[in-house]
Formats: C-alpha cells, structure tokens, sequence
C-alpha cells in the first residue's frame, strides 16, 4: 500500500492509482461489480469529515493525475487534471501574475478535487468567495464508472443544469472528478493586515457592526479566541493597489478608535493567520468543529464554545464561519464536549459539523448533525448517480446509515 | 408530449384559489401563450395567480391529480421560451407573490418572494449601502424568480458574478407539491445550487434569501472609440492581462453604433468601428490610477477618442449610447431577435468576425453587443416577422451563430437560458452521455416529466424536440 492509502484511515482492501479519466472510470466499473465502496483520494487532508468509513473499499488515488491541461490565461480560466496539488496550481497561475484565491490547508498535499469535494475555503471567502464562484466546468466519472462532463469552459454559461455546483461539497458522493475548469483571478496587488484586541466578545461585536459598512472592503477578517472570557484577537486583512489599503486601514483604524480599542500598525505584505488550517491538517487526537451560522450570531456562538474548558475558536464573521478546537484525549471526553455544544448551537440556527474527534464519528448524526433539509431530494440525486451506492459510501450528511436511507442516531 | 387530462381541472383550481384567480376563458389564456420569445406559441389549460407558497404547493399538487404540466412563469421576459406552455397545463403566476419579507443589512441578507422584480429590491435598498449584484437588461420588469431560473447575469458579472452566486436560501415547492427550504449545509448536496439556473424544471421557487453587496464608493467610466472591433477586444484582453478586473466592459460594433447613430444622432462618425464602454468601481482613492491605466492600454490599441466621467452625470451620458441600444434597434426593424452566446473572451474578435459572415451568407442584418469581460456576445437579428422565409432565415443565422459559439469552446447561452429556443442544439453542445446525466437529474426529482416540459433538456428521442423546434413559427 502507498503511504497515502495507509495514512487514510479507511478499510481499504485495494487501491489503484489511475493515469487517466478511462482508467478513474474503469476502476469505478470494476469496484461496483464486485459490490466493493470507493474511496477518492486526494491529499488525504479533508478524509476526517463524516462518520467513519466501514464498508471496505477501494482507495482511488488520483495523485498521478496532475497535468495542467490547458491554461489560455487571458481567457482567466485554467483546465487541470484533479489530482494536481493546490500548491502546484498556484505555482502555474503565479508564473502569470494569476492565482485561485482560495485558502486551502495543507496546499501540498491537497488537490484540486479534494478541495472542491470538501468545499475547502478560509478566511478570505469574504473577500473572493468560495470554489463554487469558480468552478465552471468538470468531467467526472459516476458511480457507474461512466464518464460525463458538465458546466463549461468559459466563466459565464447558462446551459442545463449547474452541475458544477452540485459536485462542490459533495465529498465524492455523487462523482469522482477527473478534470477541472477553473476560473481564476490576478494576483493581489498589494496585501496587509491589521492586527487589534477587544477585551471582551460583546466588544468585538460593536466592532464589527461598525465595520459593517460597504466602502470598508476587507478580503478577511479573523476573530480569534483562546479560553473563554479572554481577550478577543481580530485580524483584519486587505488586497488592492497601496493606496486603496491604505484608506481602508485608516476608516478601520478609525472605527476601532472609537471603539476606545488600538490597532497595531499595518503589517505590509501580510495576510490572513488562517491558523484553522493548521487545525483541520493535524492529526486527529482532538475536538475540531466548523460551523455555520448567521453573521449577527457569531460572537454568541463564540460565547458558547468559550465556554468549554481549553476550548480555541477562529471565526469568520462576515461569513458566518466558525472553527473550534477543544484538545481530548478520548472519544468519551470529545461526545460530552459535542453534547454540550450542540444544542446551543443549533438554537442558534446554522449547523455544527465534525471535522475531527478522537477515534472517528460513530454515525452520520453524530458528524454532521441531523439531516439537512432537502435530504430525501438529495438521496434520489444519489440514487441517480451511484445506484449501487458505492461512492465514499455513508459519509455524507444527507445519505443517513450507509445503504439504507435512514438516520442512524 | 401528451398527458392525458382528467376533468375538473378548472374546478379544482378555482376551489382552491378563488374563481378570481383562475384563467380559463381562451381570451383570457392568448396573453399567456409565449413570452419573450415571440415566434411559439402554446395555449395554457388555465392560469392562476396563488399568494403564498402554501398556495403553490396546493396548486401542484391539484396537477399532479390532474395529470397536467406546470410552467412557473414571473414577468415573462424570457427571451428563449422559458415560459411557454408546452403541452399545455396550467400556467403558475408568481407575480402576486411579490413582498419584500425583510432586509437584514447585518447579514447582509434579503428575504423575498418569488415575484417582486429585480428593480423592485433595487428601489428598497436604495440609500442602505448595499445592492443586489445581478442587473439584467430586463431588470424593470423582470422577477427575482425569473432570474433564479435562469440564472440571470448582466453586465457586471466579470467583476460580481451570475444570480448564482448571489443566493443563500430558497423555499422550493418540488414537483410532489411539498415544500423544502434549502441553505447551505456541509456535508450534503448544493440544491441550491442545482435550482439556480434550472428553468423551471425541477420546482417552484417561492421565496429567496439573497446576498446582499456592499455599493462602491465610487465609479470611474469611459467610452473609447476604435477603428475596429480587433483594437477594441485587444485593449479589452490588455487591461483583464494587466490584472484589472472593470465592474464593466460593454462593447458595441459598427452595426449598432449606426444603428444607435440613425435612431439617436449621437454624432458618432462613420469609421467608427467599435465603441467600448468600460467602468470601474471600488474605492474613491484608488480609481483614478485604474482609470488612467485603462485609458493608456486604450490608447496603446488605437483607440481614437476617450471620454472619461467623474460626475454621476457624465457617467450616465457615457453609458446612454449602450443602453440605448436595443431601443434604437426596435426604431429600425418591425421584428428583432437578441441573441446570446458565449465564447472565451479572447476568441470575440473571431465570433464577430464569423457574425459578420453569417450576416451576408442568410441576408440578415445582424448588429452586436458583447459583454466583452466575459465573452458573453448579444447578436441582435433584424428581419420582419410577418415574413416567413425571412423568418427561417434569421432562425437559420442564429443557430449557425451559436454552432460557431460552441466550436469555439464557448455556450450557447451565457444569460438567457436554453427554454425551447435553444433545445435541439443541447445536443451538439454536450454529449449523448453529459445529457443523460442531466435526464437522470430531472427524472429523479420530476419523475412525471410534468415540471416545465419541453425546455432546458432534449428528450432522449432527438427527433421529438427537432418536430418542436421547427414548427415553431405559426
């Protein structure tokens, strides 16, 4: 076995490393017929989320798939194989002044499929978005092992379904993608951040709502806090020509002046801490939840995980994103911690997700919460794709217990 | 297709809404026979006008009972058929669901139903900092619900993407009549996403929760005039090359220019060859650099005369010769067709190039607009539609124009939608295998096939959707 198949955690009985989009698909084809699961793997960074896998399975590497296919930059978009690292797909786009301004953990390791699989994004989704603003086209195999294309290769494209979308978060449940269009964007032009503390989460809060105005542009802002009732850490990040950061730091400064709160000085070519990345790349001896939930509640989502003993928290605030860290040593520990949590949270409308607990999620539920609206829909879409249903099989939050449609508890 | 109708369809309906709110005299059905896209016509079984999104549920699930077909329709400015009755049916108007629920300028977030319009939302946050991204042309009257169907765009799309990106929420009533809210959750399928853009065809959207954008703090706009539609495209590719992303790049060719010049008398000079609107958007203290590097990349491509606007004024005289253009068209032919197709947007020179051949080949004038950032090209097709064998003829140039798209690696629609229009060329587009992954979409969540029928994607049989097709002018 690869170093990649052991590190992954999943029943593998076999693996494969296809060299081609006829070979993914094959691959696929032969594993239904033998009834055996499929497991796509990428990095093996995001292979965490989800209940644990049990039925064995094949490990699917498209780690030998990594071509830069095509890369008309002028057009803005770049057609690559899935496999191809996030660091790798930077490196091309650099080499044109272009990039994909998605923060992804792990860029290394991570490729392009994963990401889109997982909907990997990071602070400066406020600013730029996720991968589902620039994924436009794909070709994939389905659980069938049957190859089909869908979107486009051109940024804007009204026609049939937006496939595309479908696929990003999906975690491999409906497809596995061989290639990807992506639109991508120019590199910033000039970068800084601005680091200041509120003492309390009421006081960040104040905070925020004044920065709530439309001509203060941040491409991120970060809240940070370890502990609960400690200080508030907020990092505000900026993109653009020297002189427009320069007028935002200062309304930002301004705002935070009059919160009574300083601000460091603005730190040139710096951007986003990011430091969830290094959360959701560790090993998986500890707590990790990433949540959603509305902007307006963030800091009373914080309130909640500050609570918890030893507990860190990274929020995304303008985009109503949350992460949390609570360090366990054992499962037990970790459940009481998600037992305590939960319930509030979910008062708070949005969901809670697991992204890492100590010996894996024993369900569906337990994972990702309950089922989303729109569930049964999304079990005929799967049923559609992969009828045997052997596509990264009971992982999801919408499929319930592996082949049966219902939800385990 | 052919559904086979049970009696008490009307009554049913009527029962359930009110008589005032049903049609179903043929008088009253002939305004509901086509939309925008005038050259088909169907006649509904009846058209209603539910309030709620129980109502809808209700009235879905009297024509699941019925065995009819249900066409959602808003304000009806499809410009590709999107709303035509194919199969008859009952016809479900959205346009008394119009309330503007809430604004949530915190989270940034507006609840709205189906109907309101898109400048009805644009009216309410006027003054609140923030906007609703997407502006079609047909922003006056079309709905928000329309535009999710088709996932409607505009010219600020380079810089603010497609309706898409831009919605957070929707209630859906699904072809078995129930009702599902659909947000983002991790871990499971992108519905909304799917929906966004689906014609219709996989429910009935009722109610959205849209992102909403912060306003720039301000705007700096040029027009620039070239020789030629090479120069203006290659000062378009220079400024996207020099990391420039404009809120807006509009082009216009010599044939709408005098077409705007016969029409409007701008004073515009005959070897103008194209004209390029361009504004950016973002803060105050950086535009005027943006600006000026537009205005030499400009320059470096020949462009004959610039006109910068720093007043709201001079921006709104700038932008009238482009907004005016489709009015200027309709002054000069008794029927127009617009047109929309896609191609990556340094292959532009090329598209218009081939238009201009396709123009002469079938003798129909053809004029263009492009938004150029995004390749996206509007050929507008002037003939007469009183006259059928000019009518096939402009039918013909269009499909020819759009096969081009495709050869190019380019779409067939990048605003429109496909609807009944653009049917049978889904199959030259995509392949047998792309299309019945897309079937297998539908037939999972429409299993009676009765949710707009006829649009967005070919029947299996290729032949049903060309018989279609081709019987289209009456």
């Amino acid at each position: 076995m690869t170093a990649t198949a052991t590190e992954s955690g999943l029943p593998l009985v076999d693996q494969a490393l296809p060299r081609s989009s006829a070979e993914v698909a094959q691959a696929i084809a032969t594993a239904g017929q033998s009834r055996l699961a499929v497991y796509p793997l990428g990095g093996c960074v995001g292979l965490r989320y989800g209940a644990i896998a049990t039925r064995p399975g094949l490990g699917l590497s498209l780690a030998g798939m990594n071509r830069v296919i095509d890369y008309p930059w002028q057009d803005l978009t770049i057609t690559v194989e899935a496999g191809i690292t996030l660091a790798a797909l930077s490196a091309t786009l650099a080499e044109r002044h272009q990039r994909l301004p998605i923060d992804v953990s792990a860029p290394e390791r991570a490729t392009i499929g994963g990401a889109i699989a997982c909907n990997a994004a990071g602070p400066r989704r406020m600013g730029h978005g996720t991968l589902r603003d620039y994924l436009l086209g794909f070709e994939a195999a389905d659980g069938r092992g049957e190859l089909f294309r869908g979107g486009a290769k051109v940024v804007k494209n009204a026609a049939g379904y937006d496939l595309p979308k479908l696929l990003v978060g999906a975690l491999g449940s409906l497809a596995v993608t061989t290639q990807v269009t992506l639109m991508v964007r120019p590199a910033a032009d000039a970068t800084a951040a601005l680091g200041c503390w509120a003492d309390t989460l009421d006081a960040a809060e104040l905070l925020l709502a004044d920065l709530n105005r439309p001509a203060v542009l941040p491409v991120a802002i970060e809240l940070m806090q370890s502990g609960s009732g400690g200080r508030v850490s907020i990092r505000i990040s900026f993109e653009g020509s020297p002189s427009e950061i320069e007028w935002m730091a200062g309304e930002v400064r301004q705002a935070v002046a009059a919160r009574g709160m300083t601000a460091d000085a603005l730190a040139w070519d710096q951007g986003p801490a990011f430091a969830a990345a290094s959360w959701l790349a560790a090993d998986a001896s500890e707590l990790t939840l990433v949540g959603t939930v509305r902007p307006s509640s963030i800091t009373q989502a914080m309130h909640a995980i500050g609570r918890i003993a030893g507990a860190s928290c990274e929020a995304y605030p303008t985009c109503g994103v949350w992460f949390a860290r609570v360090p366990c040593s054992a499962a037990d520990e970790a459940r009481r911690c998600l037992a305590e949590l939960r319930p509030t949270l979910a008062a708070l409308g949005g969901a809670c997700a697991v992204a890492s607990l100590p010996g894996g999620c024993l369900s569906s539920v337990e994972a990702w919460g309950p089922p989303p609206a729109g569930a049964p829909l999304m079990q005929v879409l799967k049923r559609q794709f992969d009828p045997l249903g052997i596509l990264n099989p009971g992982r999801t939050a919408y499929e319930g217990a592996v082949g049966t449609g219902q939800f385990a508890s | 297709m052919f559904f086979h109708r049970t009696a008490g369809l009307v009554k049913d309906l009527g029962r359930l809404l009110g008589r005032g709110n049903v049609l179903s005299q043929p008088a009253e059905l002939a305004v509901y026979e086509c939309d925008g896209f005038t050259i088909e016509k169907h006649l509904p079984d009846a058209v209603v006008f539910p309030r709620s999104t129980e109502e809808v549920a209700e009235v879905v699930r009297i024509c699941a009972r019925h065995n009819v077909p249900i066409v959602a329709r808003g304000a009806g400015t499809s410009l590709a058929g999107g709303c035509l009755p194919v199969g008859g049916g009952v016809v479900v108007m959205l346009t008394r669901m119009r309330k503007i629920i809430e604004i949530n300028l915190r989270d940034r977030v507006a609840t709205v139903e189906a109907g309101v319009t898109n400048i009805e939302l644009g009216r309410a946050l006027v003054g609140s900092g923030f906007h609703f991204a997407p502006d079609p042309s047909s922003q006056v009257a079309c709905t928000l619900g329309g535009n999710v169907a088709t996932n409607a765009g505009g010219p600020h799309t380079l810089k603010y993407g497609v309706t898409g990106n831009h919605v957070v929420g929707l209630e859906v009533v699904t072809a078995d009549g129930e009702i599902v809210r659909l947000s983002p959750q991790p871990g499971s399928l992108d519905l909304i996403g799917l929906m966004v853009g689906s014609e219709g065809t996989l429910g009935i959207v009722c109610r959205m929760w849209l992102r909403l954008t912060p306003n720039p703090q301000g705007f700096r706009t040029l027009r620039a005039m070239f020789a030629n539609v090479e120069d203006a495209t290659n000062a378009v590719s220079d400024i996207i090359a020099a990391g420039i992303i404009p809120a807006a790049m509009e082009l216009m060719d010599r044939g709408i220019i005098s077409a705007v010049e016969e029409a409007f008398h701008f004073g515009f000079s005959l070897d103008v060859g194209a004209i390029a609107v361009i504004e950016v958007d973002g803060p105050e203290v950086g535009l005027a650099d943006h600006l000026r590097r537009i205005v030499e990349i400009c320059r470096s491509r020949n462009a004959q005369e610039v006109l910068e606007a720093e007043t709201a004024q001079q921006r709104e005289l700038l932008w009238k010769c482009r907004k005016l253009s489709v009015g200027a068209v309709g002054r000069l032919s008794p029927s127009y067709c617009i047109q929309d197709g896609v191609v990556p947007r340094t292959k532009l020179p090329h598209i218009l190039r081939r238009i201009a051949e396709i123009s002469a080949k079938y003798g129909i004038r053809i004029v263009n607009v492009a938004h150029a950032g995004d390749g996206n090209v509007h050929p507008i097709l002037l003939f007469d539609e009183r006259d059928r064998e000019g009518v096939e003829r402009a039918l013909a140039a269009g499909r020819e124009l759009l096969e081009e798209c495709i050869d190019c690696q380019g779409s067939i629609t990048a605003e429109h939608g496909i609807g009944v229009e653009k049917l049978a060329l889904m199959n030259r587009l995509f392949s047998p295998s792309d299309l019945a992954v897309m079937r297998r979409v539908r037939a999972g969540l429409d299993p009676e096939g009765r949710l707009n029928p006829g649009k967005l994607i070919p029947m299996a049989d290729a032949e049903c959707e060309t018989a279609a097709v081709a019987g289209a002018c009456s």
